[in-house]
């Protein structure tokens, strides 16, 4: 497997390496399809029926994860996807351990079109610092070395073996497909400065910069190592982005800062004090006329019961622990609880942008939302993305 | 040499008990005899090489696929994985394993 990483941080790959990330990619790919569909199929043939029989309801994504726990086919997905996971971390650690003395040379940066400011202050929340989330040893805030940013080569390296292709060149599928939305969605709104929340190496805030050129893009975390490679990651791609060291839910910034505040597959990382605390920051930090946008896994209210056990997976075992609680509320409540109006609200599922192309993306766009099993799954047959959010009046 | 570690905090999730240990063992047993093979194929393929004046373990290192080879060797590994794994896809027919218990018992 050739790796797309295509910027001055990417670490150098040997045949072993190639091999053996192509390899779990592919695992994955038959983990996540093969294995999967084996399992529905198993679930709706056999396991429903049978739970049935016993008295006992398969109407919730609880009663169906009961149902399901004890059958064989259950198990196999559950320990292969667990193990798929795991070996992710292990290939890349490999070439990454290779270059540790020697990555954080290579991120220092002389003249910078971005900015990176890092304050030490910013103590990590427990949800980052107390849990290896995804599995991922050391999850992604440890500092190995001062100045290091072998997390954020982790994380880079991760997500492409992860992904096997689905988030697009330079991993940045989401954001294209959630900016190019508000572009073409919303003509006369132009942005001119933009906030990226919890954006870890920044992979999704790029296409913001790259979308509405004119505009200002700053990016923020709490870990300094990915913060680190991001800013570099960056200025390699030649994308000018300003990341800040900073906690959403309690941000510097003055009121009525941005005109956009966004963020990816962020919320679900939260326990739901921090996402309530971040929503009325984020409010806070908006200008009036501004749009609050975030990339999101779909609510549980929108999706088949079954699909919602499938998406729930990982709260279960995928070190995960505040994805299920969050897909239970009411987005829309969300919002308005944070300061939003509630005829503001915006909600909608994409297509990925980079894969369909501007026409029949426009096109998809139009139409009405769509809430199937391939939102926000990773399927190469039509992946969509699912971004909900407010205007602040 | 510092090291990334490689082990997560906290307990690992276990899905089977005793059931399914055996086929989840044969899986690796039959992934290792094949990844095992085929680096032993290739050892051997670059020693008889060198001896023909041919040391191709640098053009190796260095050798870029084409998009067709790298589409050839996806298929491949796919098949290898489907083959690999076929017995996660179906559930041990309890019945028949009591059936067999039984008649081993019996001969015995």
């Amino acid at each position: 497997m050739q790796s797309t990483i295509n910027h001055d941080l990417a670490v150098s790959l040997n045949q072993e390496d190639r091999a053996k990330r192509a390899f779990v990619s592919s695992l994955r790919i038959h983990v996540l399809q093969h294995m999967s569909d084996n399992m529905k199929n198993r679930y709706e043939d056999h396991v429903a029926s049978e739970a049935r029989k016993t008295g006992n309801a398969c109407e919730t994504p609880e009663q169906i994860h009961k149902a399901l726990k004890s059958d064989f086919v259950f198990k196999a997905y559950s320990s292969a996807r667990t193990c798929a996971q795991e070996m992710v971390f292990d290939v890349v650690s490999e070439s990454v351990d290779r270059e540790l003395e020697t990555l954080a040379d290579k991120a220092a940066i002389k003249e910078s079109i971005g900015s990176l400011t890092l304050d030490s202050s910013v103590s990590l929340p427990k949800n980052v610092s107390e849990i290896d989330v995804h599995l991922a040893p050391g999850s992604y805030f440890k500092e190995y070395a001062k100045g290091d940013v072998a997390t954020g080569a982790v994380y880079d390296n991760a997500i492409e073996v992860f992904a096997f292709g689905q988030f697009g060149r330079d991993m940045n599928d989401i954001g294209m497909t959630l900016s190019n939305y508000i572009r073409l969605k919303y003509p006369e709104f132009k942005p001119t400065k933009i906030l990226d929340a919890g954006c870890t190496i920044g992979h999704n805030t790029l296409p913001w910069a790259q979308t509405f050129p004119e505009a200002v893009v700053t990016a923020i975390d709490v870990a300094a190592p990915v913060l680190r490679y991001g800013h570099a990651r960056a200025e390699s791609m030649g994308v000018p982005i300003h990341f800040q060291q900073m906690n959403a839910t309690q941000m510097s910034f003055e009121d009525n800062s941005f005109d956009v505040v966004f963020s990816s597959m962020f919320l679900h990382e939260l326990p739901l004090k921090d996402i309530r605390a971040y929503l009325k920051e984020a409010f806070r930090v908006l200008k009036p006329g501004g749009l609050l946008w975030q990339m999101e896994l779909p609510p549980m209210n929108q999706m088949p019961a079954y699909d919602n056990f499938y998406l729930n997976w990982d709260t279960y075992y995928n070190n995960e622990p505040f994805y299920g609680t969050f897909r239970k509320q009411d987005y829309r409540e969300l919002l308005t609880d944070a300061g939003f109006a509630d005829d503001q609200f915006i909600e909608a599922t994409m297509p990925r942008y980079t894969f369909v192309g501007e026409e029949a993306y426009k096109e998809a766009i139009e139409g009405d939302n769509t809430f199937d099993s391939k939102t926000v799954r990773m399927d190469p047959n039509g992946t969509r993305w699912y971004g909900f959010g407010a205007w602040k009046k | 040499m510092r090291r990334i570690p490689r082990k997560r905090r906290g307990e690992r999730n276990r899905f089977f008990q005793a059931e399914g240990v055996d086929e989840i063992l044969s899986c690796m047993l039959r992934l290792m005899s094949e990844v095992s093979a085929l680096k032993d194929r290739l050892y051997i393929a670059e020693k008889v090489l060198e001896q023909q004046g041919l040391n191709v373990s640098s053009a190796i290192e260095t050798y870029q696929l084409s998009d067709l080879e790298e589409a050839e060797l996806g298929a491949t590994r796919q098949r290898m994985i489907e083959t690999v794994l076929a017995q996660l896809d179906t559930a041990p027919d309890v019945e028949d394993l009591r059936d067999e218990n039984s008649t081993s018992g019996e001969a015995a």
